[in-house]
């Protein structure tokens, strides 16, 4: 089963960023071995003298031929709608894709997204003709409001960007996701295992957008392989149907007739 | 005429000069080929309407490349 953005159908349900890896080089290795095929970066302001940026540009470059893969933008640092609007319009020139990773930071100490800012810049990203996909909180009510925008794909996270401590509430998760069948979910932000993802495909989430558990492991390119796996493993088992749970434990062998049955 | 480029304050050498004119005046012929977008006073400038774009005393331009990200 593939995963639909915004009507284009990728094999990987797994969507890595391409910061804080220990090299350009591991960076490179880790994606790959990702199989993603959705790169997510930014733009900063700084001197093209500098040269850094171009550096780096090439290396994402390089990863996206040999993968055939899509660049996700993101607004990064901004927290006003203005401020995305242009972040946003500069990254679709320079890296030739509506696709935008919105993100309006609302407080500096948990990075949580500005609900009013996220919902304002959304619309005005929609009507500048953006595929917006829009990183939230992991509010039902939110996540209703970005859909009805026209947000075809929704990414609630798990925990503040980059605490690994996985799904902090999912019940939240699990709300959102019967309550908005039809959208595209990507759980993104604050996956640390890949039991994590693994748990979130289990709910029957579309997808996993992740960077720091993947950059920060010991072996970034063996993790970015697990993490690969249990995506693999957590899509499976949702398409399989999980059994339900019991309040009573049940034998799992046949009591009829078992040695020594009387003796009970 | 001055104004900033990247939060730095530069005297452009020319009255009404142009985005395309303070971006000749402080990157170089190898610079300008990067891939980089720009910015004036916060808002968008794209690269069709980098001569026709009008600077004013104290504007400021900022220039952005690619970065990593998350």
């Amino acid at each position: 089963m593939a995963l639909n953005i915004y009507g284009q159908h990728l094999n990987s349900r797994l969507l890595i960023g391409s910061a804080l890896y220990p090299s350009p080089e591991v960076m490179k290795n880790a994606i790959i071995a990702s199989g993603s095929q959705v790169i997510t970066l930014s733009l900063k302001r700084q001197n093209p003298a500098q040269q850094a940026g171009a550096k780096i540009w090439q290396y994402i470059k390089d990863i996206t031929a040999q993968t055939n893969g899509h660049l996700l933008p993101n607004t990064a640092g901004c927290k006003t709608a203005k401020e995305v609007v242009t972040l946003a319009q500069m990254s679709r020139e320079i890296f030739n894709t509506d696709w935008i990773k919105l993100e309006t930071i609302g407080d500096d100490y948990n990075l949580q997204p500005d609900p009013i800012e996220l919902l304002n810049a959304a619309e005005q990203l929609i009507a500048l003709g953006f595929k917006v996909l829009p990183y939230c909180t992991d509010d039902l009510v939110i996540c209703q409001r970005l859909y009805d925008l026209g947000c075809q794909v929704i990414m609630p996270w798990a925990s503040p960007i980059g605490t690994g401590k996985g799904l902090m509430n999912p019940y939240n998760l699990e709300t959102i996701r019967m309550r908005l069948p039809d959208a595209t979910l990507i759980l993104d932000a604050g996956i640390g295992k890949p039991s994590d993802a693994c748990l979130a495909m289990e709910m029957g989430y579309d997808g996993i957008l992740l960077n720091s558990a993947i950059a920060l492991a010991d072996n970034p390119i063996m993790m970015a392989q697990a993490f690969a796996a249990a995506i693999d493993a957590g899509e499976q088992a949702y398409l399989a149907g999980i059994m339900a749970q019991r309040q009573t434990a049940h034998p799992s062998t046949p009591t009829l007739d078992t040695p020594f049955w009387h003796q009970t | 005429m001055n104004i900033k480029i990247n939060g730095e304050e530069t005297k452009l050498p020319c009255d009404k000069p142009t985005v395309a004119d303070a971006l000749q005046w402080h990157l170089s012929a190898l610079e300008r080929k990067q891939s980089f977008a720009v910015a004036v006073n916060s808002s968008f400038i794209a690269k069709d309407n980098y001569t026709t774009t009008p600077l004013a005393s104290n504007d400021c331009v900022d220039i952005f490349l690619p970065i990593q990200g998350g």
